[in-house]
């Protein structure tokens, strides 16, 4: 899937989450697509962090968490992976950074 | 003594199961909420309902399971259901009963996650000789039929008897052909109607254990059951309600257990508060076995079943082949006539 650091991520519009801590999980309903997630500890952080923010800067804080927790370094492409598994779900969408797309069009030769 | 098992523990419920009605069309031989054509006097009214579920959903339910009766019998109830799918994942359990093309096209717009259609047989012959109803079998097939041809996700349920027994992969290939994605093979539970006929439909343990072992579904066919080496203490995450609105934590326990009208009492207050629903919950059993326990994380299997035929809320679960411990199956205890 094509994307540029820049792009903005964002949780689907009417999404639910409903943490379950007892079990490490959170549930996320989707009425759009009437269906009901289970997300791992590690999809809750990220899906939490899309919030309209660059995608750089979630993955700048994702990492950020995942390494201050005990045990080892998270994995390389933990982030990426994690997020193309929460867009295949429908979990989170993606638009084009509005200030980014004008940095782009003044530098681009006509 | 009992010994030191313990269930997980949820400080809050994510899902709830909702008898909405004991009113039904049809005349299900088995019927463990013995329904009438016409609905109970106590029953909670559409309106009502829309309060309680407004309520659970504030109080952090997530997903609700619509049972009956037969839900598409009440008047309202797919109001209900579109007032109550943009915060909850819904499934719907029906007979098929007023399932056609047209509510199918309604239960696509809603958005209902779920649809699970139950199969007594695998002919009209069959079906409706335990449905007593004719025509019960066509609109079974027509509900998996139509909900299938809308994408809306269809499972087949089977109650498991000496009727359904024999033509259980018979069963399996009707599901799969009509469209539905999974079947689930359910034990039969001595309730209602089916205590009365319970010599005549209940298979002992060994001829259930055959009938799972027999099973041979079509590719592309989900089978869920739950006998050993998958038999589950569900109770630990258990909350339903009954067609009054009684919570009572599973819709198997109908008959055992009653923590209080969710018009008087939250259901929060019953979860964290009542000492049987605690006690049911807790997984602190007499036996537990460690092939179920390690594929289902809780311990004991089925409390309902347990109680059932043993009267103590501890007791092991004579459905699961380690803990049987002589109990014969086909024969009602005395407690329950
Ligand atoms: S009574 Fe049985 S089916 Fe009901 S929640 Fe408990 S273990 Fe599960």
């Amino acid at each position: 899937m094509p994307f540029s650091p820049t792009d903005c991520v964002s949780a689907a519009r009417g999404l639910r989450l409903r943490p379950v801590p007892e079990m490490g999980t959170c549930l996320a309903y989707d009425p759009a697509r009437a269906r009901l997630h289970t997300l791992n500890a590690t999809s809750w952080l990220l899906l939490t962090l899309c919030d309209g923010r660059p995608r750089a800067a979630i993955a700048a804080e994702f990492n950020d968490a995942l390494r201050s927790l005990p045990g080892p370094a998270p994995e390389q492409g933990a982030f990426s992976r994690g997020l193309e598994q929460l867009a295949a779900l429908g979990l989170v969408t993606t638009a084009a950074n509005p200030h980014a797309s004008m940095q782009t069009r003044k530098d681009t030769p006509p | 003594m009992t010994a030191a098992y313990a269930n997980p523990v949820l400080e809050t419920p994510p899902k709830i199961s909702v008898s909405i009605t004991e009113a039904c069309p049809h005349a299900c031989a088995h019927c463990y909420s013995d329904c009438s054509a016409a609905p109970k006097p106590r029953e909670l009214s559409i309106p009502a309902w829309r309060e309680v579920l407004a309520k659970l959903a504030d109080d952090g339910f997530i997903q609700v399971y619509f049972e009956g009766g037969e839900p598409f019998a009440k008047p309202g109830f797919l109001d209900l259901l579109e007032a109550v799918a943009p915060r909850m994942m819904t499934l719907v359990r029906t007979r098929g009963a007023g399932l056609d093309a047209a509510v199918a096209d309604r239960l696509a717009a809603i958005r209902v996650g779920r649809v699970l259609v139950d199969l007594m047989g695998d002919d009209a012959a069959s079906h409706d000789a335990t449905a007593g109803a004719p025509g019960a079998f066509d609109s079974a097939c027509t509900a998996i039929e139509e909900c299938a041809r809308r994408g809306i996700p269809v499972d087949a349920l089977v109650v498991l008897t000496r009727r359904t027994a024999p033509r259980l992969n018979a069963i399996l290939r009707l599901a799969h052909r009509l469209g539905a994605e999974r079947v689930g093979i359910l034990r039969l539970y001595p309730l209602g109607r089916a205590k009365r006929i319970w010599e005549e439909i209940a298979l002992p343990l060994e001829a259930q254990m055959a009938a799972i072992a027999s099973l041979d579904p079509p590719d592309g066919l989900g089978v869920m059951q739950s006998w050993h080496p998958r038999d589950q203490n569900c109770c630990w995450q258990a909350a339903a309600l009954d067609a009054a609105g009684d919570i009572i934590g599973c819709q198997y326990l109908r008959e055992y257990v009653n923590y209080g009208n969710i018009l008087e009492r939250s259901y929060l207050d019953a979860w964290r508060n009542d000492p049987l629903y605690r006690r049911i919950r807790s997984g602190n059993v007499e036996a537990s076995c460690p092939d179920c326990s390690a594929t289902q994380r809780s311990h004991g299997g089925c409390r309902s079943t347990a109680f059932a035929f043993h009267g103590r809320w501890e007791a092991p679960d004579p459905f699961d082949v380690t803990l049987n411990e002589g109990v014969d199956l086909a024969v009602l205890p005395d407690r329950l006539r």
